[in-house]
């Protein structure tokens, strides 16, 4: 399945604008909330490299998604504050985004999905959004409204909408959870070629460690408030999930999950 | 599923859509044979004579004045109805204040007959085009308020927090993302209220106009003109036929392509 679809790619056709870097300033968030005041986390500081892939992991309720919200402009930190930074220095960064759910338009076809979000561009044509859904392998589905795709198709189609921005960032909340785990598996693959193809820096959420470990360069634990874990993943690509350097690696990284208590 | 050719109930297999549209007609035709049977001649004439007379009104040119009369008013009446209702509709969707407000008017407007209005706006407008126009877009607003204050609600959060995240203007969030997501809700406010604008000028005209269909059947009753009645009575319902199905399922099917499994496609 892969293959096939790695023969449709014609990356060399995307210009990609280079990956940005992350800054997270002492950021905190508090949310007011009828039962008092709520503190998800507290002064954190982080700095993150362009082009790295990092995995933000934790569990339910550690505050994964308040965070991607933030990082996304979507909700306002209640201290501190996000840069990013191209690699000229500048701050000007596009951000990509995919949801837990595909979130596409159900009236309009792939292609028209696309289109949706370049409203600030003049240059765009319909063969742009094309080579991004060349790119996920959607290439017989241009057409299709999203009922007419499945699950995972669908998915493909918000990633290739976030990719089509050309995002300095892509920022993507469990995107993978709602699929079934062939489906999902199929997706990390194409997720880790893309990004191999196009230079970007992603921050991807995630709650499984399995998924963490084999799409990441860098693996931070949310937990308590804080991040308390930080590991840089030393396996090489591409990643055999049943080599023992894999599973040695998920020993150390699970251990360390769990050390802190709920 | 609308195309399937078969469906089964309790076990009885009932014939292609097709068949049972004409199926339908027919025992309708039946019924009134058998009603022209039992009642006399002039009070309840058969199909084939009632259609002659229908066919004579259109010769002579009497129809197309009345009729056109008629569709006339109701155009008016249908879009005042969509303009107030809408305006009203998307306020209560996008506001708990507006909301608030309204919801007196649309719950009293509901419950007003429309003979109620139509004697009103006769009192006030005269035999003018504003009398059944007036009374039409009185009593068909709230339909069409209520129907699209749903469709405003039924926008789903997710696509507006995807269009903000991808920096998507207002004006674009209203073109592609709420005023689609409402077209099911708009579209079914419209067809309810072309179908009771119809109505609503037909009564308005009774009393409120000296020419049209509605005054066209008073007239012909109190004539005892019973036949001419029915004649007219036919020819309304082949125009409103007309329109339905050379202009609003048409329409309907375009703007609903994306979902053509959709469950209304059964009315088809
Ligand atoms: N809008 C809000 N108002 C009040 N509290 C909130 C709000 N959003 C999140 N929280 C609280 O913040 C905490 C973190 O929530 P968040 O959704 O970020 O967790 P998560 O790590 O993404 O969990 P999951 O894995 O279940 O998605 C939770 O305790 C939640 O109750
Ligand atoms: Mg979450």
């Amino acid at each position: 399945m892969s293959t096939k679809q790695s023969e449709s790619v014609s990356a060399e056709s995307i210009d990609s604008q280079s990956a940005a870097s992350i800054h997270l300033e002492n950021l905190g968030k508090t949310f007011d909330t009828k039962e008092g005041t709520e503190e998800v986390f507290s002064g954190i500081d982080l700095d993150i490299e362009p082009g790295t892939f990092v995995c933000l992991l934790g569990k339910s309720g550690s505050g994964k998604s308040t965070m991607l919200n933030i990082v996304s402009n979507v909700l306002e930190p209640t201290e501190g504050r996000v840069v990013f930074r191209n690699r000229d220095g500048s701050e000007d960064v596009n951000l990509g985004h995919v949801f837990q759910s595909p979130r596409l338009l159900p009236w309009n076809t792939c292609v028209q999905n696309i289109e949706y979000v370049h409203e600030n561009n003049p240059d765009y044509e319909d063969s742009h959004a094309k080579r991004y859904l060349d790119l996920v392998g959607l290439k017989n589905h241009y057409n299709k409204y999203p009922t007419q795709l499945s699950g995972g198709q669908q998915q493909r189609v918000g990633i290739a909408r976030a990719l089509s921005i050309d995002p300095g960032v892509l920022l993507m909340d469990e995107p993978f959870s709602n699929l079934d785990e062939i489906t999902a598996e199929g997706l990390r693959e194409e997720l880790v070629r893309v990004w191999q193809k196009l230079d970007k820096t992603v921050f991807f959420v995630t709650h499984d460690m399995t998924e963490a470990i084999q799409l990441s360069d860098r693996i931070l634990m949310l937990g308590k408030g804080r991040i308390y874990g930080d590991l840089e993943n030393p396996l090489d690509r591409p990643r055999e999930l049943d080599s023992n350097e894999f599973l040695e690696f998920r020993q150390k990284a699970i251990r360390l999950f769990h050390s802190i208590e709920d | 599923m609308a195309t399937s050719d078969k469906t089964a109930i309790r076990g009885i297999r009932l014939p292609s859509s097709l068949t049972a549209r004409i199926f339908g007609i027919l025992v309708g035709l039946a019924a009134w044979m058998l009603l022209a049977a039992v009642f006399p001649n002039n009070l309840m004439p058969f199909p084939l004579e009632t259609l002659g007379l229908a066919w004579g009104l259109v010769e002579s040119g009497v129809a197309w004045r009345h009729l056109g009369a008629t569709l006339w008013r109701t155009l008016w009446g249908f879009v005042g109805s969509m303009i107030l209702g809408t305006a009203i509709g998307v306020l209560m969707g996008v506001n708990n204040y507006s909301r608030r407000f309204f919801t007196p008017y649309v719950v009293i407007g509901l419950s007003i007959p429309a003979i109620a209005w139509a004697a009103v706006t006769t009192l006030i407008f005269g035999f003018t085009l504003m009398g059944p126009v007036g009374a039409t877009v009185l009593t068909t607003f709230p339909y069409i308020a209520i129907n699209v204050w749903k469709g405003v609600e039924s926008i789903e959060n997710d696509l507006v927090d995807m269009s903000k995240a991808f920096d998507i203007t207002r004006p674009r969030m209203l073109a592609r993302l709420i005023i689609p997501s409402a077209a099911p809700f708009l579209f079914s406010g419209f067809r309810f209220g072309l179908a009771i604008s119809w109505k609503i000028v037909t009564i308005a005209e009774i009393f409120a106009a000296s020419s049209g269909v509605g005054y066209k059947l008073m007239q012909t009753y109190q004539l005892y003109q019973f036949e001419t009645a029915w004649a007219w009575a036919i020819l309304f319902i082949i125009v409103i036929l007309i329109v339905e199905y050379g202009f609003v399922k048409p329409l309907e099917r375009r703007v609903f392509e994306y979902r053509r499994d959709a469950d209304f496609a059964l009315l088809g």
